[in-house]
Order: C-alpha cells, then sequence, then structure tokens
C-alpha cells in the first residue's frame, strides 16, 4: 500500500496546471458519483456481501436481511 | 496584468475544485451552493425474497464561503421472506428454508453535519442515527481533506465510531451491543490532462454481538443451533479507482477495483467497469458491470453433519459466491438548477463463480434496484 502511495505521489510530480484541466472539468469525469446513490448501493454491498470496500467513513449500521 | 480570456477563465473556474471535491454539473450554480436532493429507491429479490423501498431526502446549507451544514433523512420499509438456514431436500440435494412473506421493517435514520474550509485543508464532522424494530445505530465520523500540489493532489483521512444495539423479535427489548470503528485513507491524483486516480485504503474493527438473531444453523444429529460467529471481526479493503477520457469516443471510462480480507476468512474482490458519455440537450448516460467474487468464512457451513464447534453459521452472505451485474443510469439537466437522475442495477449470485470455500447453489438468487433522485442547487 504504501509503495503505491509513493506511486501515486510520484505521478503528481508532473503537475497539471488549471488552464490545462477543461476536459477534466466535464461532467462524466466527475470522480465522486452522485452521493445518494452511492450511499444507496454501498449498503446493498454491505448488506448482501462478506466482503468490504474502502469507501469512507460514515454511515451506521442497519440489520439488513 | 495580462487579460485572461472567458475561456481561460471559465476553465480554470471549473478546475479549482479538482480533484478531491470536483462538481457535477448539478452542481454548477456556484462553488457553496444551497442543495436539496430527494431519492426514491425500489429494490427486489427473485423467489419473492425481500422487497425494500427506500426514501431519502438531504439538504445542504451554506454559511458564508467557507462553512455548510448537512442534514440527512432516510426511511427504509422492508418486507418479504429471508433465507434462515439450509437443510436436506429431496435427492440429498440441500435446500434453503426462508421465512414467511411476513417479515416487516420500517427503519428511519437521519445524520447532521458540518464542514469548515480553511485554504486547502476541509473538515467534516457527522453525527447519525438510525432504529428500527430490532436494530439501533449512533455513529459519529470525522474526516479531513487537504489539497496538494496546486490542487493536483488531494488527501483524505478519516475516522468513525458505531455504537451498535441488535435484538429479535423473540426479545425485543434485549438490545445486545455491536461496536464498529472504521479508520480511512485516500489520496487523489490528476495523472494528465484527461486522467485521474483515486486510491483508498480502509480497515475496520468490530467488537461485541456480530451473530444474527434470525439466522440458524442445521445440524443432522441434532436439530437446529442459533447463529454464533466470532466476537470481534478485522477487516481491511482497497479500492482503487482510475477515471479517462477518451477523444476519440468523446466518452469517460471507469475502472474500479477493490480486494479485502478478513479474520473471518473471507476474501474478495470486485471489479467495475463504466462508461459515461454526455449527449446534447444536457444528458450524461453511463452503463456498466460489476463483477464480485469471495471467498467463505472458516466457520461457515451450508449444514452440519455433527454438532459444529463454538462458531458456527450458515448465513447465505458468508458463503463462497461471486456476482454478476448491469448497471446504467441517466442524468438529466433540466434547468440550471435542476436536475433529475435514473439509475439501475441487476446483479446475479452464483455459487460457482466464488474465489475459494464453500458456496452452494441453493443459495443463488437475483437482486435489482431501480433509483430516482431530483437534485436542486442554488
Amino acid at each position: 500500500m504504501l509503495v503505491v502511495v509513493a506511486l501515486l505521489a510520484g505521478v503528481g510530480c508532473a503537475t497539471v496546471q488549471p488552464w490545462e484541466r477543461g476536459t477534466l472539468a466535464k461532467p462524466v469525469m466527475a470522480i465522486e458519483d452522485p452521493a445518494h446513490e452511492t450511499a444507496q448501493k454501498l449498503r446493498t454491498y454491505s448488506a448482501k456481501e462478506g466482503g468490504a470496500a474502502a469507501t469512507g467513513v460514515g454511515g451506521g449500521g442497519c440489520g439488513c436481511n | 496584468m495580462g487579460v485572461i480570456s472567458p475561456r481561460l477563465a471559465a476553465l480554470t473556474a471549473a478546475a479549482m475544485a479538482l480533484p478531491g471535491v470536483h462538481a457535477r454539473a448539478a452542481d454548477a450554480p456556484g462553488e457553496n451552493p444551497w442543495g436539496v436532493d430527494a431519492t426514491h429507491l425500489e429494490y427486489s429479490e427473485s423467489g419473492s425474497r425481500m422487497n425494500v423501498r427506500v426514501n431519502q431526502a438531504s439538504a445542504v446549507v451554506p454559511i458564508g464561503e467557507n462553512f455548510r451544514l448537512k442534514a440527512n433523512f432516510i426511511q427504509d420499509l422492508m418486507s418479504g421472506a429471508s433465507p434462515v438456514f439450509n437443510s436436506p431436500g429431496p435427492g440429498g440435494k440441500t435446500q434453503q428454508v426462508l421465512t414467511g412473506a411476513s417479515v416487516f421493517d420500517n427503519r428511519k435514520a437521519g445524520d447532521i453535519g458540518a464542514s469548515a474550509s480553511f485554504g486547502d485543508d476541509q473538515l467534516t464532522l457527522r453525527q447519525g442515527w438510525s432504529k428500527e424494530n430490532d436494530y439501533r445505530s449512533t455513529w459519529t465520523s470525522i474526516e479531513g481533506r487537504r489539497d496538494l500540489n496546486g490542487k493536483n493532489t488531494t488527501l483524505a483521512a478519516g475516522f468513525a465510531f458505531s455504537d451498535d444495539g441488535v435484538s429479535s423479535h423473540d426479545a425485543p427489548d434485549d438490545f445486545r451491543t455491536r461496536i464498529k470503528r472504521d479508520f480511512f485513507a485516500g489520496i487523489t491524483q490528476i495523472v494528465d490532462e484527461r486522467s485521474l486516480v483515486q486510491l483508498s485504503l480502509e480497515y475496520s474493527y468490530s467488537n461485541g454481538f456480530l451473530s444474527d438473531p434470525y439466522k440458524l444453523v442445521f445440524v443432522q444429529s441434532g436439530g437446529l443451533l442459533r447463529d454464533v460467529r466470532p466476537g470481534n471481526r478485522r477487516q481491511t479493503a482497497v479500492t482503487a479507482k482510475y477515471l479517462t477520457y477518451v477523444p476519440a469516443i468523446a466518452s469517460a471510462l471507469q475502472a474500479i477495483g477493490s480486494l479485502s480480507s478478513d479474520n473471518w476468512g473471507i476474501h474478495s474482490g470486485a471489479l467495475e467497469l463504466q462508461w459515461k458519455k454526455e449527449l446534447p440537450g444536457e444528458w450524461l448516460v453511463n452503463a456498466g458491470a460489476r463483477y464480485y467474487t469471495q471467498s467463505s468464512a472458516d466457520f461457515y457451513a451450508p449444514l452440519y453433519l455433527t454438532p459444529p464447534g463454538d462458531v458456527h453459521s450458515s448465513d447465505y452472505r458468508l458463503a463462497g459466491f461471486g456476482s454478476i451485474a448491469w448497471l446504467a443510469g441517466v442524468t438529466k439537466q433540466l434547468t440550471p438548477n435542476f436536475s433529475v437522475q435514473l439509475a439501475a442495477e441487476r446483479s446475479y449470485r452464483r455459487a460457482g463463480l466464488r474465489s475459494g470455500g464453500i458456496g452452494i447453489d441453493a443459495d443463488d438468487y437475483a437482486w435489482s434496484l431501480y433509483l430516482v433522485t431530483l437534485q436542486a442547487r442554488f
């Protein structure tokens, strides 16, 4: 994990200037999906699967069947 | 001072939120807008099993340029049948035994949060509650973000604490404690002028009553026993997300991969691929597929021939299995302030897709979800 983070940090040295981010600003390039959709899908996965994903903190438990 | 062209100014402004807090189309009215979201979700399972209806509403209120408050409310209405245990069936084939179709629960949950921005740093605090007939949860989270390297990099770290109580219809007032702690760290990085990558790591530690009070196990020589799981669980997960724009097809392609492992012996992997495209008239469509696979828990068995050890479960979610899902969505920007979003997903569970351990075909089923969200930004 630390190696991957270090590699990503290395990639970060290639700075992309704000005026070069026109493509990145397109709606299809939003790295975060809509909050409600993400929350509902993650809760479904969490209720129906035994594994986990690194999706950030927040959200309480439920007695989902 | 030189004159900045309107196009350059627009691109610069649009890029200011990158990469960690990248604004979506519906967030366009400003960097810190008022917002109201309302969602309705319909979830159903094959074989007349569970049906869930979810209503969710949230509101974001900005206070000045650097603060905002958020409130969120969720109501779930659940009904239908749920698997309880497995038993020997005709021809020696294991079969699933379900509850009657009368399971019903009404869950209400809410949370409030506050975010503050200090230059390149952002801090968010949230407090949440969830309550249903046989489950209570109170949770708190804190998350910090920092933009670095001219906003080419965003670091995030967070912690959440959840204090839950679990009871059952047989003993509705006997709530047993379940505690969970989540530690999260992530990095989002602009790779080049049309690619982003995000890497996240999460560690969770749970202890207390982690069994399911409604699940049983069948013992060939001795009848039925209650589901009993270990008193603690340590889960580690890593998720990587890559998003790139491909000019040749005027579309974005997104890949999300996750791996997780825990001390119950469950190892899982997931891969989701999506295609996203903007269409004339302020439409945005997306379509994709998700593959998931897991191994079974060390203490899982579909049924037991002889009395099992201290921990035992036949819960189909702790079995070895995999799933294939398709997903699709469409977003329409109705006006600069309003948008509507539709999303759908259908997933097919198959024991044959497991990555290890034990799984049975009798547990296989399919689920679908359909979701509609209205968004307003001012």
